[in-house]
């Protein structure tokens, strides 16, 4: 699994939660900017692509996608799996019946966090019953991130490679993770 | 189409009412020690320590079966851990 890289774990930008159980805590213009292109990158990939006009109304209001098949992309495969590891036909059936509304909570959760992120210097305010939504949709990034820069084992997120891309790309999953911890941790305070 | 895959899902598992199936969870570089155990403590309301013992399996031995039940649980659990980000399968046990 992912672990935290222990020098970002001593900056500190005032993570506490409050007397009304909601998290507070300081993000940059900047890092704003960053999670608000990253969501959205999320959202642009799992809206679906085909809408298919002759679908079946009645299949459509329970969720069943007759059109879900398992995704060419390596990001939106690592968020929407498979769910039988050896059995492509059975995977496929599943896609069938629960990509479509698996795709719009990820959706829902993504566009409730973008609506919320705060204007450049102000805090975020998490309430409790929104802490589901803020700590799935970083990890959403996180996968997403992680796949495309191609962390493969527990070490690798920390691997300088001398491309600048790939090591800025780095910077940013790392903050990531430190912000996933710390909500993780005031979560459970 | 129509919702017949439906009724032909629910006709075969009558036919074997009595195989378990497995929702398995499977290690993964991304996904952090302390949300997977958040996650099995949230969906499956396990304690602290059966949660942490399952992600430990999962880190450790590379997977984990998380729940047991009929093809139809382990197919909502599995659905809720890819809506969690966790990597998991069902399987007949």
């Amino acid at each position: 699994m992912g672990h935290v890289t222990e020098i970002l774990i001593m900056e500190n930008r005032g993570f506490r939660k409050q007397v009304n159980g909601e998290i507070a805590f300081q993000i940059e213009a900047l890092e704003i900017a960053l999670l608000t292109s990253m969501i959205e990158q999320i959202v642009a990939l799992l809206v679906p692509l085909k809408i298919n006009e002759s679908a079946d109304p009645l299949a459509q209001l329970i969720g069943i996608d007759s059109t879900a098949t398992k995704p060419d992309d390596d990001v939106l495969l690592r968020l929407l799996p498979d769910a039988y590891q050896n059995d492509r036909e059975a995977s496929e059936e599943f896609r069938r019946f629960t990509e479509r509304s698996l795709r719009e909570l990820k959706i829902k959760r993504a566009q409730f966090v973008l609506e919320n992120l705060p204007e450049p210097d102000e805090t975020v305010s998490i309430k409790p019953k929104d802490f589901e939504s803020w700590l799935t949709v970083i990890n959403d990034v996180r996968l997403a991130l992680g796949t495309r820069v191609g962390i493969t084992d527990e070490q690798d997120e920390d691997e300088i490679t001398g491309e600048e891309d790939l090591d800025h790309a780095k910077d940013i999953y790392a903050w990531l993770t430190w912000l996933q911890s710390n909500l993780l941790e005031e979560m459970n305070s | 189409m129509s919702i017949a895959p439906l009724e032909t899902q629910s006709v075969s598992l009558q036919t074997n009412p009595n195989t378990p199936w497995v929702c398995i969870v499977w290690n993964d570089p991304i996904n952090l020690m302390h949300y997977v155990t958040h996650v099995f403590m949230t969906y499956f309301k396990y304690s602290k320590e059966k949660a942490e013992t399952l992600m430990l399996e999962v880190h450790n031995d590379g997977k984990s079966v998380v729940n047991t039940g009929s093809r139809e649980e382990m197919e909502r659990d599995v659905n809720a851990m890819h809506s969690y980000g966790l990597w998991a399968t069902l399987q007949k046990s």
